[in-house]
């Protein structure tokens, strides 16, 4: 085994273990241990491949390879590094959690883990490939896998969130398509290396072609990964979806794209205006999401609305560091933060949509104005030890950025080297009212005086396992967190980034910080449950996700985008 | 040369306006495929403005098109062939729930459920 | 409000078509080294005379890859919507365009001219369909052409009533499916094992066709396809059996 079939392996043996549950389905040889055999070779033997490519990432190998052996430049290349590494990685901690969780449903049957493996094949190739249409293709078996997984769900809105999610993305992509177009047009290839070394070279109109294609390709990318005025969709398709596929979609699925067109970005030349707008949009992102998912009154929707705020933090951080250039200190451990805060935001929203999933369930409704006492219905339903009210608590303390969590030191890092710019001052916001958001969301929790209803009792085996799993990750990290920041900072060094530590920074003056955040936060709980405030917050207009809207904001990200590129 | 192009941009603008602006589902279907047809004719068309034989490498062969293209158009109409059979497959589900092709009776229909 | 909407979708559009107009309209000549590169390299690298076969299933397989994975889920997706809408309603069952034989005189669309020609056309066009799939490599088709003209085949076999066949049976046709995506997961595999690489050609010495691996992909991608557009369209003619 050659290093090249080792970090293809995350792309080829999910498909393998798809294809097993394929063929078992169309011979009626479905079951149990069919299921465990796939879970083995499509997500076990993956990370274990990882584990063994670790010595190579850390001796800072990257290595290009072109997919089939051709030795010319038409061929498809592949490029695995620190970053293709951490993506893989950071896809399988959540979707090992996810799928254990998705085998307590019984109305998720072999064509969910089929959809489900090959979903996970297409964020490997994502995450790897380094050709433009390559990454069209991938992004389009994600897309399709997406909006397949959305309407598996049972109730009729699942549907027109696919719908709608499927229009906006599929015609975004024809968008990707005509760019694709044009920047084959002027420079002749379609891999990344090739098409930066001509693109940086031109003038005069093809240089207004090329860089008005590359306006397409990055915001049509950058739709997956909702940042604001592209997140019309999300709401609806993370909160209608089964709760195993809102964790995925809303824990790994907006990152990957974002991470994967970095290798693009850093190639062309002008891209950190890009990271200007990236950096603003990112700030504004986080606080319009917190603000809306402050109004909010079902649970799932308030997760989602969060989902926006919180990739917020992660696109600013990301838009900054390619501004200010990797070459730069501040650049590099912009980065790294904002790869950091992706993974915490990844697990700790998975383990929310977990544990709020199981709670709402058991409770029979969504509606946070009603839905009292879920501990108490999770026992009634056949829960003996309240694992889900404990995961709960834990991922409300890592996404409010408390310690002892990943997210302490995750949030407090961030926003602690994007000071200085203009958008840090909406992240210091945001972080106060996202406490105010989910203390909001803990009501579920709370003891009911009404007896309990039981809806129906299920076996908690599965579903603990993969609390465990997660909650272990978020308590762990906040553990080793310095260890595991310095870590990601390595493995970026291929990238171009320079090797570089965190000054200044100290956690106890972070301690002093978060706990005024935290009164800060309870003082505006306090307020907000008064009954004029709640008058108010509800004369805010309902924001609706209609086609024009969706649209609207997708030409106003690209002229605005141009704008800055072109002038 | 220039007709051409104008006509593909005609069509890939009255495809997407028509995405954005109708109400009715399968009249949005008909937008993307559309958006799609236009964006392969583009590929297609300016491919093969360098030669004028097709792409098959028999003894004679001086002057072929660029074959690029083709192969990444066959690609792409099977991505969009692929999304438009989806797309109707749910719009199909959401006639059968609401009763309605028109998207802003839909989303009220649905609303009203809740 | 109607208003405000109106002028929302006409500055969307025109917005739109500022970035998307100049890149169509782009003057820039087309490059041409990869079309001389191919020219002149093409059949010595992949055997394969038709140079969109070589790109196709040679040059960039991965892409032909991602695009059978998109077939997949999608099929798999309308399928499961299509069935969970068939088990709710059965009152549609007249206007079916394939309906068991007793039930057919309800239907005026189903004529017996249709009948009688669909099925003396359906095996003719299925061998069109193989040998599309079969002479990919050395002239205008290949596996995804032949594959929709396969399916065309067992459409018009369903169709008819004149020919019994297997062919038409869902459950048949899913397993044939189902079999060859595992065979094609497992080609692209083996070159793992074989020191080529994920995607390498495993056999290239092991076959004196030059263009071996590629028409091994053609005649698996052209069955996958087949089956799966026969599958897809016998289930919106209403004649899915085995759910």
């Amino acid at each position: 085994m050659n290093i090249e079939s080792l970090f293809l392996a995350p792309i080829y043996l999910p498909l393998l273990a798809a294809a097993l549950l394929v063929s078992a389905k169309a011979f009626g040889q479905a079951g149990k241990t069919m299921d465990s055999m796939a879970f083995l070779i499509g997500l076990i033997l993956p990370a274990v491949c990882l584990a063994l490519l670790k010595p190579a990432i850390i001796a800072h190998q990257s290595v290009e390879t072109v997919i089939g052996a051709w030795d010319t430049n038409l061929g498809i290349h592949y490029h695995f590094d620190g970053l293709s590494w951490l993506l893989i990685a950071l896809h399988l901690a959540i979707s090992i959690p996810v799928f254990l969780y998705s085998k307590s449903n019984p109305s998720h049957r072999e064509s969910f883990s089929i959809i489900f493996f090959i979903q996970c094949a297409s964020v490997a190739a994502t995450s790897l490939t380094a050709d433009l249409f390559n990454l069209f293709v991938c992004l389009e078996v994600m897309g399709v896998t997406s909006y397949v997984l959305i309407a598996s769900s049972d109730e009729d809105g699942s549907v027109l969130a696919s719908f709608t999610y499927l229009l906006f993305s599929a015609t975004a992509m024809v968008f990707f398509l005509v760019g694709a177009f044009g920047l084959y047009r002027v420079t002749g290839s379609l891999s990344y290396a090739l098409i930066s070394q001509v693109k940086n070279s031109l003038t005069g109109a093809d240089l207004i072609v090329a860089q008005m294609s590359l306006t397409l390709i990055v915001v049509s990318t950058l739709l997956r990964c909702a940042v604001v005025p592209l997140s019309g969709w999300l709401v609806g398709a993370h909160s209608k979806a089964p709760h195993a596929v809102s964790a995925l979609l809303s824990g790994v699925l907006i990152k990957i794209p974002l991470f994967a067109l970095i290798r693009l970005l850093l190639l062309v030349t002008a891209s950190e205006r890009i990271g200007s707008i990236l950096a603003w949009a990112g700030g504004v992102s986080a606080a319009v999401g917190i603000l809306l998912a402050l109004r909010e009154v079902q649970a799932k929707r308030l997760l989602a609305y969060s989902s926006v705020s919180q990739i917020g933090y992660v696109v600013a951080a990301y838009g900054l560091a390619i501004e200010v250039g990797l070459e730069s200190e501040r650049g590099a451990l912009l980065i790294a933060s904002s790869l950091f805060y992706a993974f915490c935001h990844a697990v700790a929203k998975a383990l929310l949509f977990l544990s709020i999933g199981t709670a709402t369930d058991a409770l029979g409704t969504k509606d946070l104005s009603k839905a009292r006492g879920a501990t108490a219905s999770l026992k009634g339903s056949g829960e003996r030890v309240p694992l889900t009210t404990i995961s709960y608590c834990i991922a409300l303390f890592s996404i409010s950025a408390l310690p002892p969590t990943l997210g302490f030191w995750g949030k407090n890092m961030l926003t602690y080297l994007a000071k200085g710019h203009g958008s840090a001052y909406l992240l210091t916001i945001t972080s106060v009212l996202t406490i105010t958001a989910y203390l909001k969301l803990s009501v579920l929790f709370l003891p009911s005086k009404r007896p309990v209803v039981v809806m129906k009792t299920q076996s908690y085996g599965a579903i603990h396992a993969s609390y465990l799993v997660l909650g272990l990750l978020l308590l762990g990290g906040g553990v080793f967190a310095l260890p595991f920041k310095n870590f990601i900072i390595t493995l970026l060094l291929p990238l171009g980034a320079v090797e570089a530590s965190i000054m200044g920074y100290s956690a106890y003056s972070e301690l002093a910080k978060t706990f005024l955040t935290l009164m800060l936060a309870l003082f505006l709980t306090a307020i907000s449950t008064n009954r004029y405030c709640k008058r108010l917050l509800a004369k805010f207009p309902v924001p609706k996700a209609r086609f024009a809207d969706l649209f609207f904001g997708y030409a106003l990200a690209l002229s605005v985008m141009a704008f800055q590129l072109v002038r | 040369m220039i007709i051409e192009r104008i006509l593909i941009a005609l069509l890939f603008l009255s495809g997407f306006a028509a995405i954005v602006g109708m109400r009715n589902i399968i009249k949005k279907i008909f937008g993307l495929n559309l958006l799609n047809a236009s964006v392969v004719l583009l590929f297609i068309l300016e491919g093969s403005r360098i030669g004028n034989q097709a792409p098959i490498l028999d003894a004679d062969i001086t002057n072929m098109v660029d074959p690029i293209p083709q192969a990444l158009m066959l690609t792409a109409i099977v991505i969009g062939v692929c999304v438009s059979a989806l797309s109707l497959a749910l719009a199909v589900r959401l006639y059968k729930a609401t009763g309605s092709l028109d998207i802003q009776v839909i989303t009220e229909r649905l609303q009203r459920e809740h | 409000m109607k208003k405000l909407e109106l002028i929302k979708i006409v500055i969307t559009v025109l917005l739109c078509s500022l970035l998307v107009v100049p890149i169509i309209l782009s003057n820039h000549s087309w490059p041409t080294h990869a079309r001389n590169y191919l020219l002149a390299n093409a059949q010595s690298d992949t055997g394969a005379t038709n140079t969109v076969s070589a790109i196709y299933l040679g040059y960039r397989a991965m892409d032909t890859l991602g695009e059978t994975l998109v077939l997949l889920v999608s099929v798999t997706g309308t399928m499961a919507i299509l069935v969970k809408l068939g088990k709710e309603q059965t009152d549609e069952e007249t206007t079916s365009f394939s309906l068991t034989p007793e039930k057919r005189p309800t239907n005026r669309l189903r004529t017996h001219l249709l009948e009688t020609v669909a099925s003396k056309l359906g095996p003719i066009v299925l061998l069109f369909g193989f040998y599309v799939m079969l002479y990919g490599h050395i002239s205008p088709g290949g596996g995804f052409q032949g594959g929709v003209i396969v399916a065309s085949a067992i459409v018009f076999l369903a169709l008819g009533t004149e020919v019994k066949s297997k062919l038409t049976s869902t459950f048949v046709l899913s397993r044939i499916e189902s079999l060859s995506f595992l065979l094609l997961i497992l080609a692209s595999i083996s070159g793992v094992f074989f020191e080529s690489g994920f995607f390498g050609n495993p056999i290239k010495s092991a076959s004196s066709l030059s263009a071996n691996f590629i028409i091994l992909l053609n005649i698996i991608i052209g069955l996958k396809v087949g089956t799966s557009i026969a599958v897809m369209c016998i289930a919106m003619m209403g004649g899915s059996h085995d759910h």
